[in-house]
């Protein structure tokens, strides 16, 4: 009794706050009175009091303890019990919040660790817990998340979750408690063993980019969902990888990238892991290039071609890291690496042989033919729909981007060669030539019941024709059937030499197909027919159904062969045959075999062919399948007559050819569309109907459009170019004749180009003053005419022998000895025997490229001393620049002039030297912004003349954005190449320094520029023509100088210093 | 036929014509020149090169002068450096003492030829000095050196060839001087025509000619790409022979006719297809 009395001493000294604990501590105490011992029923109502004590609203903790009690020693032990209230004292020093709430999850998270674990646990809470209310709701938002972790990850792995949360709400404490909500979720998308893994990214995401966690928490889980835990694992190594070396943006591309994986199968994924690793190894930001290239490089090429590729990369970055850019090889922004790929790979690319058949086409045909991606006639929705096949619209040939049906590269271009050839031979052999002859039709299938009728319905002669027929399907398919033999026929009669190539096609094609034996009858004898024209079918038991129509068929087919004369309406009219004898096989399948006397019956049946009549064909026997036509060979590509026919007529009426004025109306479209066979719209609903005619309208009006559009769609992009953050001022340019060139870019650092990295934009520039031209002549009248003297003395410069002398250094030895012949004779001859090496015509180009670089409108100032302006400046640093735009402004009100002036002036001084030369030459200007928008400006083109409107738009000549450099002078190459002159020279004049958006690492990175401006220089070297840099330098910020010490280089910071230099340099070039 | 080298860079062939030569007529140009000849009119044949001129004119000398018992022809093959006394002729030295030599021209007039001046626009401008005398009504020639003035005979005729295509504009032919004569287009012959050609000239079969005039014609279609003149009925017979001589047709063709018209990679790379699918392995 002692001890009861003792426990109940205690007892009174605590009392738990709220009714409920009351009653709780109550029931606990009664009935463990008996099982535990005096001391541990101490121990509690101590811990108790304790908890109570701890601080000022701990009474809630402890009434939480209490209430507790019974469950936490029924499940665990006293011991536990214990445990647990002493820690929740310790927790009460945070808050008693924190304390409750741990004492009212532990029940639960006790279930899913070990006792051993407990000090962990607690560990993890108190590093987390802290007093201030933000640390109290992140550490109860982390207990009641706890209990849920644990089903996904072990303890020792929750305290990083504790320890990204304690980040993160360092920065935001919203985005700490949301990412404690769900990170279990995101877990739950990662394999297990790879948890890991993702909380170490997620941590270090959580240092290096806590903005994006709760996005990342979404998406990457989300693309790393479905793969297999290897994959998973890899791709987490790699992104930390990335985080960790490259930082947040290479993080962002890596996580957008990736964002693909789900459209690829394990395979792949497993494939795309293997490399991302091996390169992420040697060089983590090489991964990412490699990520946001591959998943469209899988579309396109094999596994098998890309890994040859990918690995010669890898081996280089292996051997040769300092010298090797693997960045450009994986982003495919180098040219080399473009080779590697394409070398490696069996398919081929209608990119890299357009040209080459665009002109095989052209010579084939006559015709001027455009070959186009497929896709782009498929874009235009009138109704082709197949990618990978080809096809024409009567005026282009459509081929799929790539081939890669057989395992060598020369094989699958000589499958574009089959396809291109077909069909080119279409629109030679005049597939698309029918014309509609209901007489001629009627007299030659006189053994059809043909009804005699004046009313025909259909749009375009072919529809005419197959509207005649119950089965339009049935009779425009073997339209094409037949007419493809033919055009296969008389492309390997006259052109035997591609025969080869077309058997192996025809082969290929042949093995894809399925036994026709399977199949109903009609449809076998249909597949039998078109495996014959591939070649096959050649030996056919004579035990086989239907084998005499077989017979029939094929012998109509080869009729063709004997037809003098051969053309479409043939092809018409055995298709007609064919139909006949096709409409009389009942579509049975071989299976329901039915006697003999049954199919002669049907084949007694007299047919039809006018689609209004009763159609007695066999369709109407029971068991009768409708006939499923099987897919034509697709070397033959889409073949679409009917539409062809049609778009030729709009298109000859929008440019005036046809006569017929009235042209197609909206009713005669939808008639077009109701009848023809090459649409499915049968299937459509009326309102779907009016929908598609409406969209096929308007799509088919555009086609004439189509180069206009592109013409508007440019403009639209210089437009939104103006709109970002465009420097300066305003672009002075009209919009009317702009051109688009592409040009590669060099890549010092990886010693190789982007190829078409830069798009030149050329356009003439627009009229400024009438007069300034003129006032700068008078300026420099003087300096004009000195200029003009000077140039005047390099014309008769030559090496050309003129003969026929009577003085110069050599003797001509046949004039000599005409002229003793003559003297002997008795005549008096001139003394002309003399020679002299003279050039009597020039032959020079020149261009003249100027820097309209916003830098050119800084003021160049004659006295040379007064370079280092901050030298004469003595206020303070701060108001420096103040001090020097007033005095730059004082400068312009001097006559002092801008860079752009002195190039203005020399562009004027040039011109009128040149003229009274007679040199070719012209006047360009370049800037813009940005890679994809330089800015090339037409003065004068070579060969135009130097006249009043050239004059004016000198005059407009003005800083304008940025000094892309290398594709200026690319395109200046382009200029100097056409024209065939045998001295050419590019004159550059800028001041110097190349400068653009991302031309170079950063905006401080000079050398990428430089060099990029070097190759250039260096191109035009290569190709004959002689560069020169002009530089009107100022401050010596002039960057090229020294990077261009093998090109002819001169600075001018005067225009008087002009006509010297450019004599000289003159002189220089004419040595050549 | 022989071959004359006068002691300066001048290329003139005199022609004695046994056989006649095989020249297909393809429009009226027999009738034309015949027409020309008997009214003393002076031609020009303009044409691409390897069109059949050289050898028109000399089926033309044939024709009209079957009966003329010296040279129905000379030719000149001009060049850049060719003088008017290359033309007209020269005093030679021999043994402290001079000998004058006709040239081309004199010889031509004197003797009632047919003077053909081919690739005229090649020759220096000097020479027109001579021409057009020889133009007008009177048809002479004067040889100032000699002091001596040539009438032309009847049977002397002047005929020019250029090929229009080729030229510079600074080497075109002077309005004035082209008016003074009556104009011949030559352009290469139609396909049956060439094929025939083809079959006669180089001795290939009849197919094998058959195709290298379908190839012509392909590869004509390609002129817009830098090949201004289409390849020539001459180039189609080098193939030819090659062929009858046992290369297989599609490396004759690569080398007479690939490699000939061009430089240029992707161009040479497409008329190789056009060959390849024309001829058979
Ligand atoms: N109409 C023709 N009849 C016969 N042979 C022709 C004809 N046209 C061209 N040839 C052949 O073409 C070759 C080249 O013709 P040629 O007269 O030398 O051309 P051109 O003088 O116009 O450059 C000739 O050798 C000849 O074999
Ligand atoms: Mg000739």
């Amino acid at each position: 009794m002692n001890s009861f009395s003792k426990k109940n001493n205690i007892e009174n000294n605590y009392s738990p706050t709220s009714e409920i604990a009351k009653i709780a501590y109550q029931d606990f105490l009664k009935t463990y009175n008996q099982q535990l011992s005096n001391n541990e029923i101490t121990d509690y109502i101590k811990t108790c009091m304790e908890i109570t004590n701890s601080s000022l609203r701990a009474w809630e903790a402890s009434d939480s303890y209490v209430k507790e009690s019974t469950k936490l020693i029924q499940s665990f032990d006293f011991e536990t019990l214990i445990y647990i209230g002493n820690t929740a004292k310790k927790l009460c020093a945070f808050s008693p919040m924190i304390a409750s709430n741990y004492i009212n999850n532990s029940a639960l998270i006790l279930e899913s660790i070990d006792k051993n674990d407990l000090d962990r646990y607690t560990n993890i809470l108190t590093n987390t817990a802290g007093s201030n209310w933000k640390d109290i709701a992140l550490t109860n938002a982390f207990i009641s998340v706890t209990f849920d972790l644990l089903k996904s990850i072990p303890l020792i792995h929750i305290k990083h979750v504790s320890i990204i949360a304690k980040n993160l709400s360092e920065k935001s404490h919203d985005l700490a408690i949301t990412f404690l909500e769900n990170f279990d979720d995101s877990l739950n998308n990662i394999h297990q063993p790879s948890r890991i893994k993702f909380i170490k990214l997620v941590n270090e995401l959580s240092i290096v980019s806590w903005p994006d966690v709760a996005r990342i928490l979404e998406t990457l889980p989300a693309a790393l969902k479905g793969t297999s835990n290897t994959t998973t694992k890899s791709f987490l190594i790699i992104g930390y990888q990335i985080l960790k070396n490259d930082g947040r943006k290479a993080f962002e591309d890596y996580n957008n990238a990736i964002s693909d994986l789900i459209n690829f199968n394990n395979l792949d994924q497993n494939w795309i892991a293997k490399f991302a690793i091996k390169i992420n190894k040697l060089d983590s930001n090489s991964s990412v290039t490699f990520l946001q290239q591959i998943f469209i490089l899988l579309k396109i090429y094999s596994k098998k071609d890309l890994a040859k590729w990918l690995n010669e990369g890898l081996q280089y970055m292996q051997n040769n890291p300092k010298n090797f850019d693997a960045n450009a090889y994986f982003s495919l922004e180098s040219t080399f690496s473009i080779q590697s790929l394409y070398r490696h790979a069996n398919l081929e690319l209608l990119d890299n042989k357009k040209e080459l058949l665009e002109k095989y086409c052209k010579g084939l045909s006559g015709i001027n033919i455009n070959i186009l991606d497929v896709k782009e006639l498929i874009d235009r929705q009138i109704g082709w729909q197949v990618s990978y096949i080809a096809a024409t619209d009567g005026e282009h040939v459509y081929l799929p981007n790539k081939i890669n049906i057989f395992n060598t590269k020369h094989n699958n271009f000589l499958a574009y060669k089959v396809y291109a050839t077909h069909q080119v031979s279409r629109l030679e052999f005049g597939s698309y030539a029918y014309k509609f002859e209901y007489n001629k039709l009627l007299e030659k299938n006189s053994d059809i019941n043909l009804k005699n009728t004046t009313e025909f319905s259909g749009i375009t002669e072919i529809q005419k024709l197959f509207a005649l027929f119950s089965d339009k399907k049935l009779i425009s398919y073997l339209f094409s059937v037949v007419e493809d033999y033919r055009i296969d026929y008389l492309v390997n009669t006259k052109y035997p030499g591609i025969s080869n190539a077309y058997n192996m096609i025809k082969k290929f094609e042949l093995s894809k197909r399925v036994s026709p034996f399977n199949l109903p009858y009609r449809e076998m004898l249909i597949e039998s027919i078109i495996q014959y024209t591939l070649g096959g079918m050649r030996n056919i038991s004579e035990e086989l159904p239907y084998v005499d129509e077989y017979t029939q068929a094929i012998n109509l087919l080869n009729s063709i062969k004997t037809i003098d004369g051969v053309d479409v309406n043939s092809s018409v009219e055995i298709s007609v045959q064919i139909y006949t004898l096709l409409k009389n096989i009942p579509n049975f399948h071989s299976i329901h075999e039915i006697d003999k006397s049954k199919k002669d019956v049907v084949s007694s049946e007299s047919i039809s062919l006018l689609a209004d009549s009763d159609d007695v064909s066999s369709v109407n026997l029971e068991n009768n399948q409708e006939t499923e036509l099987p897919n034509l060979p697709e070397h033959l590509g889409e073949f679409k007559p009917d539409l062809v026919e049609l778009i030729t007529y709009v298109k000859n009426q929008q440019d005036g050819i046809e006569s017929n004025a009235s042209g197609f109306d909206q009713m005669q479209l939808q008639e077009f569309l109701k009848q023809t066979t090459e649409l499915n719209v049968s299937e459509l609903s009326e309102g779907e109907f009016s929908e598609y005619s409406n969209l096929f309208t308007n799509n088919l009006m555009d086609l004439s459009n189509a180069k206009f559009d592109k013409q508007k769609k440019l403009d639209a992009d210089l437009e939104n170019h103006d709109l970002h953050d465009g420097p300066i001022s305003q672009s002075k340019y009209t919009n009317e004749k702009v051109r688009e060139f592409f040009y590669d870019e060099w890549n010092f650092r990886s010693r190789d180009y982007k190829p078409a990295w830069c798009r030149v934009l050329e356009k003439e520039l627009d009229f400024g003053e009438i007069d300034y031209y003129d006032q700068i002549i008078s300026e420099h009248s003087k300096l004009i005419k000195e200029t003009k003297r000077k140039f005047e003395y390099l014309k008769p410069e030559s090496m050309h022998k003129e003969k026929r002398l009577e003085d110069g250094d050599e003797i001509d030895l046949d004039r000599l000895v005409d002229f003793y012949a003559e003297k002997l004779a008795g005549y008096s001859p001139l003394a002309d025997f003399y020679s002299k090496r003279n050039k009597i015509e020039r032959d020079v180009a020149v261009a003249l490229l100027l820097d309209m670089s916003a830098s050119t409108d800084e003021i160049i100032e004659k006295d040379i001393n007064s370079s280092n302006q901050y030298n004469q400046y003595s206020g303070a640093p701060g108001t420096y620049f103040r001090w020097l735009a007033s005095r730059n402004s004082e400068k312009s009100f001097n006559t002092n002039k801008r860079i752009i002036d002195i190039e203005k002036e020399s562009a004027i001084v040039l011109s009128e030297a040149l003229d009274s030369i007679g040199d070719n030459y012209g006047l360009y200007g370049f800037s813009g912004y940005g890679r994809d928008n330089v800015e090339y400006f037409v003065i004068k083109d070579i060969g135009e003349k130097l006249d009043k409107n050239v004059h004016r738009k000198i005059a407009n000549i003005q800083p304008v954005r940025s000094t892309r450099m290398g594709p200026a002078i690319r395109h200046t190459i382009q200029k100097l190449e056409l024209s065939s002159s045998k001295v050419k020279i590019m004159i550059m004049l800028s001041d110097g320094r190349p400068q653009d958006h991302e031309y170079g690492k950063d905006r401080t990175e000079k050398v990428y520029a430089i060099h990029d401006t070097r190759q250039a220089l260096l191109e035009a070297k290569h190709k004959g023509i002689t560069p020169f840099l002009l530089t009107v330098d100022k401050d010596g910020h002039d960057y090229l100088q020294e990077m261009c010490n093998d090109i002819g280089y001169e600075v001018v910071s005067d225009i008087d210093s002009l006509p010297e230099r450019l004599t000289n340099l003159y002189k220089k070039i004419s040595v050549k | 036929m022989s071959k004359k080298n006068t002691g300066h860079s001048i290329s003139v062939e005199e022609f004695k014509l046994v056989n006649e030569p095989f020249y297909i007529p393809i429009k009226n140009e027999v009738k034309i020149f015949e027409e020309a000849y008997n009214s003393k009119i002076p031609v020009i044949l303009k044409g691409p090169t390897g069109s059949g001129k050289t050898r028109f004119i000399e089926y033309m000398a044939w024709k009209l002068k079957k009966e003329s018992p010296s040279s129905p022809l000379i030719t000149v093959a001009c060049h850049e450096d060719l003088t008017a006394s290359d033309l007209v002729g020269r005093y030679l030295i021999e043994d402290q003492t001079t000998k004058w030599i006709d040239g081309p021209i004199t010889r031509a007039a004197r003797i009632g030829a047919i003077c053909y001046l081919d690739e005229v626009v090649e020759a220096r401008k000097d020479t027109t000095v001579l021409i057009h005398p020889l133009t007008d009504y009177r048809r002479l020639l004067p040889i100032e050196k000699k002091g001596e003035l040539i009438e032309a005979p009847d049977g002397f005729m002047l005929v020019l060839s250029y090929n229009p295509g080729y030229q510079s504009i600074t080497k075109d032919l002077k309005q004035s001087t082209r008016q003074r004569f009556v104009s011949i287009e030559f352009d290469y012959p139609p396909e049956e025509t060439e094929a025939k050609i083809i079959a006669k000239e180089s001795g290939c079969s009849t197919k094998i000619a058959a195709s290298l005039a379908l190839l012509a014609i392909k590869v004509r279609n390609l002129r817009e790409y830098g090949l201004s003149e289409g390849v020539s009925t001459r180039l189609l017979i080098y193939a030819g022979s090659l062929i009858k001589k046992g290369v297989k047709p599609i490396e004759a063709c690569i080398s007479t006719i690939v490699w000939s018209l061009t430089d240029e990679r992707e161009l040479q790379d497409s008329i190789e297809e056009l060959v390849r699918s024309i001829f058979t392995e």
